[in-house]
């Protein structure tokens, strides 16, 4: 079994992958592109917003950046990447289940994971993670179910839940996680609240209740949850509730219901905790970007909590410190599927300069450009000091692997 | 409610009994259990100890569960967890010459 | 530092130091053991757990497993759950040409007390009714055992820090301090310096780096082997089978295999565990110091595997790691006193039988250090029996 040979393989068929493997074959570079999915598309099969006046749908999104790609790309979809070794000079071998193909240049595509939530009863049926109820909805037009609780105040799980409302879900609350050794992460709650504050100043609709809770004044916050509302804030027709917490999921062979408890303005426990009824509870941890393969590639990487976690180092043009290697979307920290797009095509005209094609430089610009546009119009941040992270992860880059 | 009250039991109660390791049925307790236990002080002794993160998913779930738990304790989690090849479960099979494909147009 | 010395301190907290420190605290000697990384953080926890006798060299080697696997059924109780079993051990032979070999092998072995038996094509095939149909027979050792490696280590460590031995992980030793032709203690990489009458040092592969500066040299080298380990499934028996071609790679005796199974050395083992999954091993090559798995040799080992167990085609592959042996030239470790510096000690090179004689070595070091008679003739293991083979390694 000689493994095949290409120019450039594109590991991971989501937005990211697919525009690089559009400005790679459309340059002429024999380009294989493989996904584990048995279709291409990524996550955004699972999106669809209101943005302004326009609408973003994932789907259509997809087709798009399907057409755009020149014949003869070739395809292995139900296929996992299981390791890349090897090097640009002698071409980088990645190892498939089934075979494996040698590329010249790679690029890691792989996108984003959600985090759990571990509180007690979390592994029974009807407890989803929010994005597996946003891919069950929009993929299959499965709702979760009519009576719900989210766990989390993940700006993920708000979207969802303005999704889930029009899809047959008739209540829906949004509450807080209980703290735990192992979501140390998450911080306190009041230092969550003070997060989901931060987001919500600029943020869309869903945030503008509680960005109202503040009245535009820093320094609000404390204040603002003593007055905060026992019974939540209507937020797109979800129950915002922000001084309650889940402290169990209760259920024989499914959920059915929540243990819920107040707590007081400083985060703390406060009274006897109660149960709710619920037939579907969605968690809401947050996302990370995927780093297996940047981590068994042995590419430099770095951590930054605005970009969800740990990431490759890369330059302007997305070459990691391993010549011939490249990464795009959400590998590089969590952001829109635009800025994935955006990310993509610069990684696809980086590996075409890597390839030794020529690159006119109004290609530069246009994508440098392209990828300044999708961030600022972002619908909104994943995390919090996301723009922050994002220069120190440039600095460190450019310390550390070059402009 | 909205006045701090008395806390009940249950709030000062850590979650022990949540599970953080789905794939191999590791509760928090356990691990909280195995690192008393054997005084570890490290991750990846931790995982190897009591399978947490060793299971069908390789760690893609619970993952940043673990090492959020470290950092709790003041361990340094990077790289313990490293991501070893493969990174997905492979059929057997496929090293036998029969099961090589053609690629696919 | 508290104003009184630590007696004895041991370098290196894998299989074979975690043993030294039992024996010795259990003895009532202060004992202060160091690792520069994680505790077990070695090959020990890049390895097999098998207890083995079924391998050794009859005579003296499978005497000194033999004197292994008694203490540690002694020691089993006092550890705790180490998921010790005793479920004996099988060689499948994968061809008629082996026959003649494992008989005459089963032979010698019984001429030593040993009870091997050689299992005929019927019995084999009740007892592995998953081995492919042309393995014409096998070798059975009933003693064998197998426990977790690592759940080993923590035991005797918990159980050493019981009474009384202080244990420090990344600490680093930078030197051997050596006064007046005797070992005085170690220096460690922050500047540290732990004083003590006898200093052994246990660090596997990384002991001939640990001694050189002392101009002791010794040819313990990095074998490197790997491991595949299946998800949770369907299992191919409940005994741990091993090929007979397994001795003849460990001794680089003649053997015809395909040629990727030739150049990483591998060699099928079996052996299925208490998680639910099973274990197939391994390899042996040299390969510096690298433990990055590397998948060819994963594959050759799945490979061979199907060789001997064809149903495990429909198995799946979960992960695959690697390990550094210790190798010595004679297949042999070294466990004694360094000639020339009183009270410094040598307890490495054990290959691919560590944890299974960690035990032995552990009594032995004893032995020396309390001046007890050790059990087995000791010259076999001498730190001195290199001198010409360290004139070609140097
Ligand atoms: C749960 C979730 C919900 C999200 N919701 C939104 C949203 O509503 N709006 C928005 O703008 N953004 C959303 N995002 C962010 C979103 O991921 C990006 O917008 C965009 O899809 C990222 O594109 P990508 O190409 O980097 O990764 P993805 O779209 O995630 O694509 C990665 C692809 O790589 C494949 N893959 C991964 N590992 C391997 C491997 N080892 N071998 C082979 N293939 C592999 C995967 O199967 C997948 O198809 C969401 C992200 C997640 C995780
Ligand atoms: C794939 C594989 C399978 C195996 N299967 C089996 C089996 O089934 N049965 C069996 O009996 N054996 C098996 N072995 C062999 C066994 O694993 C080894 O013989 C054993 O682990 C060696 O133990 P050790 O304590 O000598 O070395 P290690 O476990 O490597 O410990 C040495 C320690 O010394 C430390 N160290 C190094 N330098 C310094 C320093 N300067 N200062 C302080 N500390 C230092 C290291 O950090 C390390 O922790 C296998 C090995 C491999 C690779
Ligand atoms: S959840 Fe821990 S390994 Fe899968």
């Amino acid at each position: 079994m000689s493994p095949k040979r290409f120019d450039a393989v594109v590991v991971g068929a989501g937005p990211a992958g697919l525009a690089a493997a559009g400005v790679l074959s459309r340059a002429g570079y024999a380009v294989l592109v493989v996904d584990e999915a048995p279709v291409p598309g990524g996550r955004l099969w699972a999106q669809w917003h209101r943005l302004g006046s326009t609408v973003w749908d994932g789907a259509h999104e997809v087709d798009r950046l399907v057409s755009a790609l020149a014949p003869g790309v070739q395809w292995r979809l139900s296929t996992s990447v299981e390791a890349i070794a090897g090097s640009a000079a002698e071409g980088f071998q990645v190892d498939l289940a089934r075979g494996g193909a040698v590329g010249r240049a790679v690029l890691l595509a792989t996108g984003a994971a959600e985090v759990p939530l571990p509180i007690p009863g979390w592994t029974l049926p009807g407890v989803l993670a929010v994005g597996a109820a946003q891919t069950l909805w929009k993929g299959w037009h499965i709702p979760p179910g009519r009576r719900g609780i989210i766990v989390g105040t993940n700006p993920l799980g708000f979207a969802v839940a303005q999704e889930l409302l029009g899809a047959g879900v008739e209540s829906l609350a949004i509450v807080m996680p209980p703290p735990s050794m192992a979501t140390a992460h998450l911080g306190s709650l009041p230092q969550q609240w003070d997060r989901l504050f931060e987001l919500a100043a600029g943020a869309p609709r869903w945030a503008q209740p509680v960005a109202r809770l503040l009245h535009g004044r820093a320094g609000w916050q404390r204040m603002a949850m003593r007055l905060y509302p026992p019974g939540g804030l209507a937020v797109s027709g979800a129950r915002l509730q922000l001084r309650r917490q889940a402290l169990a999921v209760e259920g024989g062979d499914c959920v059915e219901a929540v243990t819920l408890q107040s707590v007081d303005a400083a985060g703390l426990p406060a009274g006897a905790p109660w149960t709710e009824p619920a037939d579907f509870v969605l968690l809401a941890g947050g996302l990370r970007p995927l780093g297996e393969l940047t981590a068994q590639a042995g590419v430099q990487r770095g951590h930054y909590d605005g970009l969800g976690g740990e990431v490759p180092l890369v330059t302007a043009r997305l070459a990691t410190s391993r010549a011939g290697l490249f990464a795009a979307g959400n590998v590089l920290g969590v952001e829109s599927a635009r800025v994935a797009i955006a990310q993509g095509r610069l990684a696809g005209w980086g590996m075409v300069a890597h390839l030794g094609g020529s690159v006119p430089a109004d290609r530069w610009r246009e994508a440098e450009g392209a990828l300044e546009l999708a961030r600022r119009d972002a619908p909104f941040a994943f995390q919090p000091g996301l723009g922050a992270a994002r220069l120190r992860h440039r600095a460190d880059s450019e310390r550390e692997v070059g402009p | 409610m909205g006045v701090a009250g008395a806390r009940g039991p249950e709030a000062a109660a850590p979650a022990v009994d949540a599970v953080i390791c789905r794939c191999e049925a590791v509760a928090l307790g356990a691990l909280v259990a195995a690192r008393n236990a054997w005084a570890i002080d490290d991750l990846r002794q931790l995982k190897l100890l009591t399978r947490a993160g060793m299971g069908m998913c390789q760690g893609r779930v619970c993952q940043p569960l673990l090492e959020s738990l470290a950092r709790s304790w003041g361990w340094d989690p990077s790289g313990a967890l490293a991501a070893r090849p493969p990174t997905r479960p492979w059929a057997m099979g496929q090293v036998l010459p029969e099961s090589s494909e053609p690629e696919h147009g | 530092m508290t104003g009184r010395a630590p007696q004895v301190v041991v370098v290196g907290a894998g299989v074979i130091g975690a043993a030294v420190t039992y024996v010795l605290s259990s003895a009532g000697v202060r004992v202060t053991l160091v690792d520069r990384g994680p505790l077990g953080g070695g090959t020990s926890s890049r390895c097999d757990g098998n207890v083995l006798v079924i391998d050794k060299d009859p005579g003296y080697q499978a005497e000194m497993a033999m004197l292994s696997q008694n203490l540690l059924r002694e020691w089993a109780g006092d550890l705790g759950d180490i998921e010790y079993r005793r479920p004996g051990s099988y060689l499948a032979l994968a061809g008629e040409d082996e026959e003649e070999p494992a008989r005459a092998w089963v032979d010698a072995q019984c001429r030593e007390g040993l009870a091997f038996r050689y299992l005929e094509y019927e019995e084999t095939h009740r007892v592995m009714p998953d081995l492919a149909a042309d393995v014409p027979g096998s070798v059975y050792s009933p003693t064998d055992s197998t426990l977790n490696p690592l759940a080993y280590v923590a035991a005797l460590l918990a159980k050493s820090r019981h009474r009384g031995a202080q244990v420090r992980a990344r600490s680093p030793v930078a030197e051997i301090r050596v006064e007046q032709g005797r070992a005085a203690g170690v220096g460690l990489a922050d500047g540290t310096a732990l004083v003590a009458d006898a200093v052994v040092v246990a660090a596997g592969v990384w002991t001939p780096a640990v001694l050189a500066p002392l101009g002791v040299r010794l040819p313990i080298r990095p074998r490197r082997g790997h491991l595949v380990v299946s998800t949770k499934g369907p299992r191919y028996g409940d005994v741990k089978v091993m090929e007979f071609g397994y001795l003849m790679a460990k001794f680089g005796r003649e053997r015809v295999v395909p040629p990727d199974v030739e150049r990483f050395g591998v060699a099928l083992v079996y052996e299925p565990t208490r998680a639910g999954n099973f274990v197939l091993g391994s390899s042996r090559e040299f390969a510096g110091m690298d433990t990055e798995p590397d998948p060819a040799v994963l594959h050759a080992i799945v490979k061979r595997a199907l060789r001997f167990y064809p149903g495990m085609a429909r198995a799946t592959v979960l992960r695959g790691f690697a390990g550094l042996r210790p190798w010595t030239p004679d297949h042999v470790p070294v466990v004694g006193p360094v000639p020339g510096v009183e009270g410094l000690y040598v307890a490495a090179g054990h290959e691919g039988d560590g944890i299974g004689l960690a035990a032995v070595t552990g009594r032995l070091i004893g032995d020396f250090i309390l001046e007890r008679t050790p059990p087995l003739p000791v010259a076999p293991l001498a730190v001195g029996r290199f001198q010409e083979e360290t004139a070609e390694w140097a």
